[in-house]
């Protein structure tokens, strides 16, 4: 059946990253209104070009400002503390752990934005695993104790605060300074936006292993605007996000991060200019040993006591199920 | 749709609506009219967002390091100081003006804050010494907009808090530009005052010994420039936190100055807050009249706009440069930055120039703007501080130097090298 | 000292609230004067703890809430005291009686921008308040703490908006054209309202 005419507005995620540039903007701009045969408009605009900082996308939408909207989730976790059982250091090394997670713990995040933002969620994808560059020599996890380490979010500092390092907040933009000037001895952020920040330049040691976790990107819909939506468009929309969205970006994390770690440290292929010569630290068994500790003794109870205990049982039921894992307050 | 904008704009400001309630209707006229969704009720979210942002407590901070400076007397000293030195060539304390400006932007991160400290030391000269007022003041309200240009600078935290760009670098690449444009500065004074001499005043030569002797004068600023950069480039502190070490050391030196005590504080604490109050209103006003251009399509559009102009890059920067030169007539500087450069930055970076660049010329631009009617903040803080002198007279005694900015303008796009030597020099 | 000769007693009345509302605002920016300084010395602090490898959590986080807090009761003063910018170049070429008509306007735009203003900061508090927002940092802060003050500060300014709009709509009205630039005209008409307005006590 031929879709109903139907116009959506779109804010999307940081302006500047992939994950924008090459596949919310084509998706929203081109694709859907490609695929229905226009009858599909759409309004596209991110919430950093709106001058947001982010963490409010979720909370306009609840307002009905706009129809869909995307961010990083764990930008929300101030107004939704179910988000942070999606996303926490360490818990998913890879990318398939990773995706088998977020499919277990989808249907208890979609009641948490139904029930907090009034919203449905559309789509879950990942920006390519936060990782550690150091500006300091460290052949592994244990060596980050007395580092200064520039992390975001509360689980992640928590994180670091266990393995006896320093978290520190700085604004994006001012890391690459710091690091030369050891104001920090270390940063977090996914392999190829911190080689395309330079960030190789200015730091010697990296070490692959996803301290920030995932910092997925969440894509939900204000539920009456929704709604409003003819069935039709609305299964239309579902499925091509499922296809030409989703897929392509799980797909795309792996392959970023791996590119963005052969163009930090020029052992393997980069295509996007001069590789640097950072040196790759192999992670060992006892790195994973050590992570996976402090995350069941110290990151799941404290969060397990900051949360809902329904919210915890259903965690142990989905996500802790796919991990392996079991959450329980402190 | 644009169209309707700029009248709306213009009229609201002409009818002397404050400006921060001009952004505001402004945005919720193109939410009613041209928005299809509800975009005001992002005002709360915007609002406070905007309002509790660290990077910008970095703007009181530097006011209030201002006014101590003033109240403690560091800033009639410095001037005395710089008199002695300047003033020998043609148009006398006009230089002792600009050098002043120039020594105080290295320390206060505002150019209305620079201007507003020197103009309250400089401008009861005039009077006195029988100076004609408006060169004078123009020098003033000029020479104080390189407070955004020589680090550390407000308005180079916000660009690259807009675009992502290293504040340090930032702060490297307007060194020499800024130090370029003051002496630019005291060329055309002189030149103008020796076309016609009875634009300036007296000049007045001094002997090496009296220049010796109050060279100790200028150590207060320029200890407490060392402190600000300096934790900076130390790696101390971020540019935000190295204010807070500002106001520490002007507290010092009002102390070792025995000029502290609790009426100062009070007074400089009163008059802080009160421009705090005005540029913060206005930054946040601006910021939600942007987040209402981006949800309404605004913002695309013009870019689209600009895109479909079809220049080649020095053709579209010369566009960017004029479209400046227009809005700043009429606009607040924070708010054409924040209002511009999510819009201009893209276009700038795909037209393959250096975005730490197009950063030192934006200050540039912006610094044009501080001084050209009719909004032109510089003006009437040198009108503000009194000393008789009229809003007419600063504008016009301003316009020289606009001229010169633009010639800055020529030579930052033509030897780029201005800006991007110390920055690249540096990180090497 | 005389008390104002002109003037209705509705007049006096807000001339006299209005008295009071400066004198509040002034105490207001005293206190923002101290959480400024507080805001400075918890930025060195953590300048320095940093230099030993320590950090003092929250100083960041903290700092954000006192510029929110310092911007929002300064606003009121702000006003009082004419700093927020209007526009004079045709303020300044018209006779007082249009002038007049010029406050009145961009009194009431002020007016109108408060009222909107209030009402979305209360929804974003109520926002807040019902999901019981706590910020994404170690310290866990519960928002409305911050928020309630800033909005505070906001309801303050609203209400000198208000008291101002209302004296200068009845000075409007009655022709006291004196009293409305005293309490809201341009401020380049400073100079002139000092050698000219005899209706107030200085
Ligand atoms: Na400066
Ligand atoms: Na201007």
């Amino acid at each position: 059946a031929d879709v109903p005419a139907t116009q959506l507005s779109f804010v999307g995620s940081w302006s500047g990253l992939s994950l924008h540039k090459n596949f919310e903007k084509p998706f929203w701009g081109e694709t859907l209104t490609k695929d229905s045969n226009g009858a599909v408009e759409t309004q596209v605009t991110t919430f950093d070009q709106m001058g947001l900082a982010g963490a409010e996308v979720y909370r306009l939408l609840s307002r009905g400002v706009f129809t869909i909207g995307a961010t990083v989730a764990d930008y929300s976790i101030e107004d939704a503390p179910e988000i942070e059982g999606l996303d926490m250091p360490m818990i998913a090394p890879g990318v398939p752990d990773a995706k088998k997670l977020v499919e277990a713990y989808r249907p208890v995040l979609n009641e948490a934005f139904g029930k907090r933002f009034n919203a449905e969620i559309l789509a879950i994808v990942p920006y390519p695993s936060q990782i550690v560059f150091c500006n300091a020599p460290i052949s592994g996890l244990s060596d980050l104790k007395g580092k200064k380490v520039r992390a975001s979010g509360r689980t992640t500092a928590e994180f670091l605060n266990a393995l006896g390092a320093e978290g520190i907040t700085l604004a994006f933009s001012e890391v690459p300074a710091a690091l030369q000037r050891k104001v920090v001895d270390c940063a977090v952020t996914g392999s190829l936006s911190g080689y395309s920040s330079g960030w190789h330049e200015v730091s010697t040691h990296l070490l692959p292993m996803p301290l920030g976790g995932w910092d997925y990107v969440v894509t939900a819909a204000n539920k009456d605007k929704w709604a409003e939506i003819d069935p039709l468009a609305q299964a239309f929309v579902t499925r091509e996000l499922a296809t030409k969205f989703e897929a392509p970006v799980w797909d795309a994390a792996m392959g970023e991060t791996v590119e963005g770690i052969a163009c930090l440290t020029g052992k393997g292929n980069c295509g996007r200019g001069t590789a640097g010569k950072m040196t790759l630290v192999a992670v060992t068994d006892a790195d994973r040993a050590l992570a996976r500790g402090i995350l069941t003794d110290i990151i799941l109870p404290g969060w397990a006591a900051r949360v809902d205990p329904a919210v915890v049982t259903a965690w142990n039921e989905t996500a802790g199920a796919a991990s392996g894992l079991t959450a329980v307050a402190k | 749709m644009l169209g309707a904008a700029l009248v709306v704009l213009l009229v609201l400001l002409l009818l002397s609506v404050p400006i921060a309630a001009t952004l505001v209707a402004l945005g919720l006229f193109i939410d009613q009219s041209f928005s299809f969704f509800p975009l005001y009720k992002a005002m709360g979210e915007v609002f406070w967002s905007t309002s509790n942002s660290f990077l910008l407590i970095a703007v009181p901070l530097f006011v209030l390091l201002g006014e101590i400076l003033v109240r403690a007397g560091i800033a009639g000293r410095t001037y005395a100081a710089l008199d002695k030195w300047l003033s020998w060539m043609p148009g006398g304390l006009l230089h002792a003006n600009i050098g002043t400006a120039t020594l105080f932007s290295a320390t206060s991160g505002s150019s209305v804050a620079t201007a507003a400290t020197v103009g309250a030391v400089a401008m009861p000269q005039a009077k006195a010494l029988g100076y004609d007022n408006r060169l004078f003041a123009g020098a003033i309200a000029a020479g104080g907009t390189l407070g955004i240009m020589i680090p550390p600078s407000i308005n180079l935290i916000v660009y690259g808090f807009l675009t992502e760009t290293s504040i340090p670098r930032l702060f490297l690449a307007g060194l020499i530009p800024g130090l370029l444009l003051a002496a630019l500065f005291m060329a055309t004074a002189a030149g103008a005052c020796m076309w016609k001499p009875s634009l300036g005043g007296p000049r007045r030569p001094a002997g090496w010994g009296d220049r010796l002797r109050v060279l100790p004068d200028l150590l207060p600023v320029l200890g407490l420039f060392a402190v600000i950069v300096g934790s900076i480039y130390a790696g101390w502190a971020t540019p935000t936190e190295a204010a807070a070490l500002g106001v520490v050391a002007a507290l010092g030196l009002s102390i070792a100055n025995r000029s502290f005590n609790l009426r100062m504080l009070k007074a400089a604490v009163e008059a802080s807050i009160k421009t705090t109050a005005m540029i913060m209103l206005i930054i946040i006003s601006a910021y939600f009249l942007n987040f209402v251009l981006a949800g309404a399509g605004v913002t695309r559009n013009l870019q689209a706009l600009i895109d479909g102009l079809g220049f080649g890059p020095y053709g579209m920067l010369a566009c960017i440069v004029l479209m400046y030169v227009i809005l700043g007539f009429f606009i607040e500087t924070l708010s054409l930055m924040v209002i511009t450069i999510p819009i201009v930055a893209p276009v700038i970076t795909a037209l393959g120039f250096d975005p730490i660049w197009f950063g030192v010329l934006l200050i540039l631009m912006v610094e044009m703007a501080l001084i050209t009617p009719p909004v032109g903040l510089n003006l009437y803080v040198v009108q503000g501080v009194g000393g008789g002198v009229s809003l007419n007279q600063v504008m016009v005694g301003a316009l020289p130097f606009v001229g010169a900015m633009l010639v800055m303008a020529l030579l930052l796009v033509l030897f780029p090298g201005i800006a991007l030597f110390l920055p690249t020099a540096m990180a090497g | 000292m005389t008390l104002p000769v002109s003037g209705t007693a509705a007049g006096r009345f807000l001339d006299r609230v209005l008295d009071i509302a400066a004198t509040i605002s002034r105490a207001g920016v005293w206190a923002c004067g101290v959480l400024l300084f507080a805001a400075v010395a918890m930025i060195v602090a953590e300048i320095v703890l940093r230099l030993f490898g320590s950090s003092l959590h929250g100083a960041h986080e903290l700092s954000g809430y006192v510029l929110a807090i310092v911007t929002s009761w300064g606003l009121a003063y702000a006003l009082i005291e004419k700093a927020h910018i209007r526009i004079d170049v045709i303020y300044m070429r018209l006779s007082p009686r249009l002038r007049v008509v010029l406050d009145v306007v961009s009194i009431l735009m002020m007016a109108l921008f408060v009222i909107v203003l209030l009402s979305q900061v209360q929804e974003l508090l109520a926002g807040t308040l019902r999901r019981g927002s706590t910020a994404n940092t170690p310290l866990q802060t519960p928002l409305w703490i911050p928020q309630m003050l800033w909005m505070a500060g906001l309801v303050w300014f609203a209400f000198t908006v208000f008291v101002i709009a209302a004296r200068t709509v009845l000075g409007a009205v009655t022709g006291e054209r004196d009293a409305v630039a005293r309490v809201w005209g341009n401020r380049s008409l400073e100079d002139e309202i000092a050698e000219n307005d005899h209706s107030r006590p200085r």
